[in-house]
């Protein structure tokens, strides 16, 4: 979504791969819709020889920059590993299978534009639910603007930047009126998308692909009007054997990251902790149904 | 809930990154960062004409890499395949580091560029194959296909990699063409081969690397000396011009170097990246997405907003091509409009397209409607915002951030009072007025522009005060409305060698973290005031220094260990606690934990501190940081503190006070240093 006006920078990427190290997010839903589908056409048999030779050039570019790493020191040692990174995801990429038709190329839209963003944020969350249908993943994140949003919710009939609302003072009633707005808003777009996932069945249940995805919507700041993380609250759908639904719970200023465990055990997985480990450890105690 | 009555807005303003850089005047210009030192040291009075020649000598920048920025990609694509475009505005944008998209230190390439450049060499790739006798430099019927392919690597790879092909690299690369030939024969082979050259890192990369001297500095080569300069003055790769003279070694000579300079400078291209760079230091690269309130401005339309962006590009041209200087910038008494624009201002257009109109009240460079717009709110003008850009940009001051715990916002739109009104009583508490009165006094100068560029002559039926103050110097400057105040600017070394960083950590792609490149960028700031500064005389300046020319060994090779690439771009200067003053005197701390302060503001009165602490014993730590005492401790964060034996004493809190064994924790303080 709108993340890249500021460019990247701790403050306005939400996913990271390992500490301080962003996953790079693509604000173009084309583009995501051609990396997920464009290469598909052909049949199996040149989709397989596409993924042989692309995989043949990665291994060639592995050489070339292994040979450039040789001449040079430290700091630009550590961009060339970067480099070799990124290179091991492309070649995972190619390799990874989809099972999947392609649907219908999106609408083109501006994806920058201010107005564009419901449209954008649609176009998103349906690639999100096709990439979990297809099992072209597991997870998936939509990040909806970066820190400090210059998005005016003009369909809303609002006229001020998000941002702008998020400090508006608790004595202009409008102002805070228009805020929760914006926050009804996303909450809609929320709802959409768990409508998208409760729509699809799970081919490997009896029920829909939402009874078997965990949905975490979340927020970065707790007070934006005073730049806190405390009482950040978080919102957990789907996944109903997993959580109990229909519950507000107060984890008396626990950290979020045990709340990133407890979701990571639902899932199956058996971390302990989740980021810096001084920041708690072990899941949210009663969360789990 | 909670909040203060006061607000402070330079959390909007200052955006990215709080940072610090000096002063601009010379009684503040100790404010942290190495080399630092804004051209007061004169040692570079060498009798030299050339005013860089010898003055860091002894250091030199050290040998890096730098990946190509987007706008170098998109650009060196266009020149390297006839009638091929990518966007570079649909790449993974990356780091901005002080408002410049270019710093070498964090350009890198992610998973997502990857797959990106990967795309785009498929797309061209394609192209070429479909018309591959357009692109072949032979036939491959008559000198046989192993043999041309082996040619078109050799020659196609000399432009893309900006050098000549090493043997080794060749037979990389027909190892692949050999593979895919024989099973697909001569275009499917030569398809793949185009692809891996446009993803190799030396297409993606520029080197600086060089030849190592008796003395053990490292001279560039002739086709990265070629190759520095192409994307210096024109941001692409070589012309055919160029390339000849790199491949004849003799780009080594200064004189040649100089003389290609000036060639490539009188090219329509070298424009290029001259508007890049200004889009970049005054932020109007945001021109077309900054949001405005349709109700309120529904004439900034689309097409206004492209032509706004002309507007900048012609004036800055114009003045450029004149031979003239900051000042004739600043205080331009034109400005250069589309008839709709025109309009838009309400000034007459001669007729016809876009044209030169004369125009006082317009012009200047921080009067153009981009500049303007960029710096305003969806619904106001924004003294604020315009007072940090002059701040920040010309004077290259680094403002602190606003202290934690502040609400920060702008105050409310209220039609019974006039801006400036607003502000004044907004920024009133105390706590706030400290840095706003360096920030707003300037940013009134504006307010006869409104939020979207165009004159007004009241302020919603209130009159407007324009006159105001630079604050912070040796003695207040005082002016009357923004031609005023840019006229102050002009005349201010101080700005003119601000200037000469600003562009310079374009230019260089960042320079912060380097002793070398610092001492360039000094040395070049006092050629440039020396000029009286001549915009133009800033690509010779560099390109005449040896910090051009000549690198040191940067970090051993190969490494004892890598440190990770920071990916947060945040460029801090960091430094060891014993380096911010206490000398001899430092306090010492306990070993079982490692320091780190990066300083996150400093003004001429007072900084803010953020100290990163590490646990690097094997067990758990409870830790006390001692640092020296400067100043008085206005605010804190994440830490509670106290004076110990004439230092400060800094404990954590209950979410960092303790640390388990490798793991960081984070607190922080600002303070006034007071007279």
């Amino acid at each position: 979504m709108l993340t890249s006006p500021w460019g990247g920078t701790s403050q306005t990427r939400m996913s990271y791969s390992a500490p301080a190290t962003f996953v790079t997010p693509d604000d173009d839903p084309a583009n995501v819709f051609d990396r997920m589908f464009a290469d598909l056409a052909g049949g199996d048999e040149a989709v397989e020889r596409l993924k042989a030779r692309r995989t043949r050039v990665v291994d060639l570019l592995v050489g070339e920059v292994g040979r450039m790493k040789s001449q040079v020191g430290g700091a630009q040692r550590a961009k060339l590993d970067a480099h070799l990174e990124a290179l091991a995801k492309l070649e995972q990429g190619i390799t990874s299978g989809v099972s999947c038709e392609a649907p219908p190329t999106p609408a083109a839209i501006s994806h920058l534009s201010n107005d564009a963003f419901p449209d954008t944020g649609r176009q998103h969350m349906d690639l999100m639910t096709m990439a979990l249908m297809c099992d072209m993943t597991r997870v998936a994140s939509i990040q909806w603007s970066h820190t400090v949003s210059p998005v005016v919710f003009t369909w809303l009939g609002l006229s001020e930047a998000h941002h702008s609302l998020s400090h508006i003072d608790d004595s202009n009633a409008a102002g805070v009126g228009q805020f929760i707005d914006c926050e009804r808003w996303f909450a809609d777009q929320f709802a959409y998308l768990l409508g998208q996932l409760d729509s699809i069945p799970d081919p490997d249940s009896d029920g829909t692909l939402l009874d078997t995805t965990i949905v975490l919507w979340c927020k970065e700041l707790g007070d934006g009007r005073l730049h806190d993380c405390l009482s950040v609250p978080f919102v957990v759908a789907g996944a109903t054997d997993c959580f109990g639904p229909g519950r507000y719970a107060d984890f008396g200023g626990a950290p979020h990251n045990q709340l990133l465990v407890s979701i990571c055990q639902a899932m199956g997985l058996t971390n302990d902790t989740f980021g810096d480990p001084s920041h708690g450890q072990g899941p949210l105690p009663g969360l789990l149904a | 809930m909670k909040h203060h009555g006061s607000l402070l807005l330079l959390a909007l303003a200052t955006g990215l990154a709080p940072g610090c850089k000096g002063a601009s005047s010379d009684e503040a210009d100790s404010a942290g960062t190495e080399g630092d030192g804004t051209g007061t040291s004169g040692d570079d009075d060498g009798g030299d004409d050339d005013g860089l020649q010898s003055a860091c000598d002894e250091q030199l920048p050290a040998r890096r890499i730098r990946r190509l920025s987007h706008a170098e990609y998109e650009a060196t694509v266009a020149d390297l395949v006839a009638g091929q475009q990518v966007d570079a505005s649909l790449l993974a944008s990356d780091v901005v580091v002080d408002g410049y998209l270019n710093n070498a230190d964090v350009l890198v390439v992610s998973g997502l560029l990857a797959d990106q450049y990967r795309a785009n060499a498929e797309t061209i790739a394609d192209a070429m194959v479909g018309d591959l006798s357009a692109f072949l430099p032979c036939d491959p019927g008559a000198t046989g296909e192993a043999d041309c392919a082996q040619t078109f690597v050799e020659s196609f790879g000399r432009r893309a990699f900006r050098r000549p092909l090493e043997a080794a690299e060749v037979e990389a690369f027909m190892g692949l063409y050999d593979e895919v030939a024989a099973e697909e024969g001569f275009d499917e082979a030569m398809r793949w081969v185009v692809s891996a050259l446009l993803q190799s890192p030396k297409f993606l990369y520029r080197t600086e690397l060089g030849v190592q001297l008796d003395d053990g500095t490292w001279e560039l080569t002739s086709h990265e000396l070629a190759e520095q300069l192409s994307y210096l003055v024109t941001g692409t790769m070589p012309d055919d011009e160029l390339a000849a003279a790199a491949d004849d070694d003799l780009l080594r000579d200064p004189a040649e170097l100089q003389a290609q300079a000036e060639r490539l400078v009188a090219m329509s291209s070298a424009r290029d990246p001259l508007l890049r760079f200004v889009d970049q230091w005054l932020g109007t690269r945001q021109i077309d997405f900054v949001t405005r309130d349709a109700e309120t401005y529904p004439d900034l339309t689309p097409e206004i907003r492209a032509a706004m962006r002309e507007e900048v590009a012609g004036v800055v041209t114009t003045v450029y091509e004149q031979g003239g200087t900051l000042r004739d910038l600043l205080l331009a008494d034109f400005t250069v409009a589309s008839p709709q624009l025109a309009a838009y201002y309400g000034l007459e257009h001669p007729g016809g397209g876009t044209a030169t109109i004369a125009a006082t009240e317009r012009g200047g460079l921080l009067t153009l409607g981009a500049v303007l717009t960029t710096h305003a709110l969806p619904r106001t003008s924004s003294p604020v915002h315009r007072g940090v850009m002059v701040r920040e940009r010309l004077l290259c001051n680094d403002l602190p951030p606003p202290p934690p715990g502040v609400v920060n916002g702008a105050p409310e739109v209220d039609p019974a009072a006039s801006t400036r009104e607003r502000y004044e009583q907004h920024s009133s508490d105390p706590a706030c007025a400290g840095c706003h009165q360096l920030i707003d006094p300037i940013g009134f100068a504006f307010e006869h522009y409104d939020g979207v560029g165009r004159w007004r002559d009241d302020d919603l039926g209130h009159t407007i005060d324009a006159s105001g103050y630079i604050a912070g110097g040796e003695s207040e400057v005082d002016f009357e409305g923004p031609r005023e105040l840019a006229d102050a600017l002009a005349g201010d070394p101080a700005v003119q060698a601000c200037y000469a960083r600003q562009w310079a950590s374009f230019a260089l792609g960042g320079t912060t973290n380097d002793d070398g490149f610092a001492c360039l960028v000094d040395a070049l700031g006092q050629g440039f005031v020396d000029t009286d500064a001549r915009l133009d005389a800033l690509v010779p300046l560099l390109v005449s220094a040896p910090g051009f020319r000549l690198r040191r060994d940067g970090d051993p090779i190969p490494p004892s260990d890598d440190p990770p690439p920071d990916p947060t771009g945040d460029d801090p200067t960091t430094g060891d606690p014993d380096d911010s003053g206490g000398g001899d005197d430092a306090p010492v701390n306990d070993p079982s934990i490692d320091i780190m302060v990066m300083q996150t503001g400093t003004w001429p009165t007072g900084e803010c501190n953020q100290i990163t602490v590490t646990n690097v014993s094997d067990a758990n730590v409870t830790w006390e940081v001692l640092l020296p005492i400067e100043g008085t401790i206005t605010t804190a964060w994440s830490c509670t503190w106290s004076e110990v034996g004439g230092n400060w004493s800094f404990v954590g809190v209950d979410f960092n006070g303790t640390l388990a064994p490798g793991v960081s924790g984070d607190f922080g303080y600002c303070v006034e240093f007071g007279g």
